[in-house]
């Protein structure tokens, strides 16, 4: 990392040329703007406060009336648990909590995205992160905000200097062994459950693979190690 | 642009020197940093570093922000929530700050 100065503690790195980031905001605009190109309707008018199978396809109950379709897919992260009952699929999951910290714009000093310290084109580095069991609470605590800064300040001790401006937290969708979870119901096949962290990560995997995977009604050999069955083994002691 | 109104007790006030961007500036001891850079005329104390506007001290209290400054080498620190020491250096913020 040129121009980086770490502290004494830093003896060796990884480095990944896959690695890179993308900002979740502009991401999640840009997945919008391409859905709606593409004819989708997005209706966050009408969350679906519950779904079942209707005989020939599947029925989500809303605010805004019925919504019907053929073909149905949970991605509801943490409100996934309570829509997949009626529709025979399995999302065995939990909740992690991480916080983030974000400073003040600096001039630019990170060149390369890290793990938990990375610098955004606007200037301002954010740094990460906790994983907490704390159910489903998003509140930040001054223990965890310090856990991270200590960190950082280990590895690259200039971060001193920046002045952090905002903190929040959020809650990781985790199956029980961190990997994501691509589910087809055996008894209403039409209907599916995907749950992963993180979204952001996914998102040309999911936008990509999984949703022609979908569509095929078959889900490729480089899918079917995510199925649920993996966790049906009996638990050591 | 700025000056201190008269005070009633015509006590004699205790000095200090400061840098201002360089230049030596006697201060009232007890002053803040972004009362003694708008007594000494800035028209502004840093630019921001988004849009490179001119900013200066604004609320004069600690909640707006406005008048980060470099002090003792220090970047963005609250001009007026700082005292003035005798020698203490003070810079005007040129856009974001540098790390190192």
């Amino acid at each position: 990392m040129p121009g980086v100065r770490f502290g004494p503690d830093v003896t060796g790195a990884a480095f990944c040329p896959h690695d890179g980031c993308a900002n979740p905001l502009r991401l999640l605009r840009a997945l919008h703007a391409a859905m709606q190109r593409h004819g989708a309707a997005y209706r966050p008018d009408a969350p679906a406060r519950a779904v079942r199978p209707d005989g020939e396809g599947f029925t989500a109950d809303t605010p805004a009336g019925p919504i019907r379709a053929t073909k149905l897919v949970l991605a509801a992260g943490h409100g996934t648990p309570a829509l997949a009952d009626a529709l025979g699929l399995r999302v065995p999951m939990r909740a992690e909590r991480g916080q983030i910290m974000v400073t003040e714009r600096v001039q630019p000093y990170v060149p390369l995205p890290a793990n938990g310290i990375r610098q955004t084109a606007d200037g301002t580095i954010l740094l990460g992160t906790t994983h907490e069991d704390v159910g489903m609470i998003t509140d930040t605590t001054l223990a965890g905000e310090a856990t991270i800064a200590a960190n950082a300040v280990r590895i690259m001790p200039d971060l001193a200097r920046a002045r952090v401006v905002r903190a929040w937290a959020g809650l990781r969708v985790l199956s029980p062994d961190g990997f994501p979870v691509y589910h087809q119901s055996e008894r209403f096949p039409g209907a599916y459950a995907t749950i992963c962290h993180s979204g952001v990560t996914l998102a040309a995997v999911h936008a990509n693979d999984l949703a022609e995977a979908i569509l095929a009604e078959r889900p490729p050999d480089t899918l079917r190690p995510f199925a649920p069955e993996r966790f049906d083994v009996p638990q050591a002691a | 642009m700025f000056h201190r109104p008269p005070d009633p007790t015509r006590r004699e006030a205790e000095t200090v020197t400061v840098t201002l961007d360089g230049r030596p500036v006697r201060a009232r001891t007890g002053d803040t940093v972004a009362a003694v850079a708008l007594l000494a005329g800035l028209d502004h104390t840093r630019t921001n570093p988004a849009t490179g506007e001119r900013r200066a001290p604004y609320c004069m209290m600690g909640t707006c922000f406005e008048c980060l400054m470099v002090i003792d080498g220090e970047p963005s620190r609250q001009a007026c929530l700082v005292t003035v020491r005798e020698g203490m250096v003070i810079e005007r913020q040129h856009g974001a700050p540098r790390l190192r």
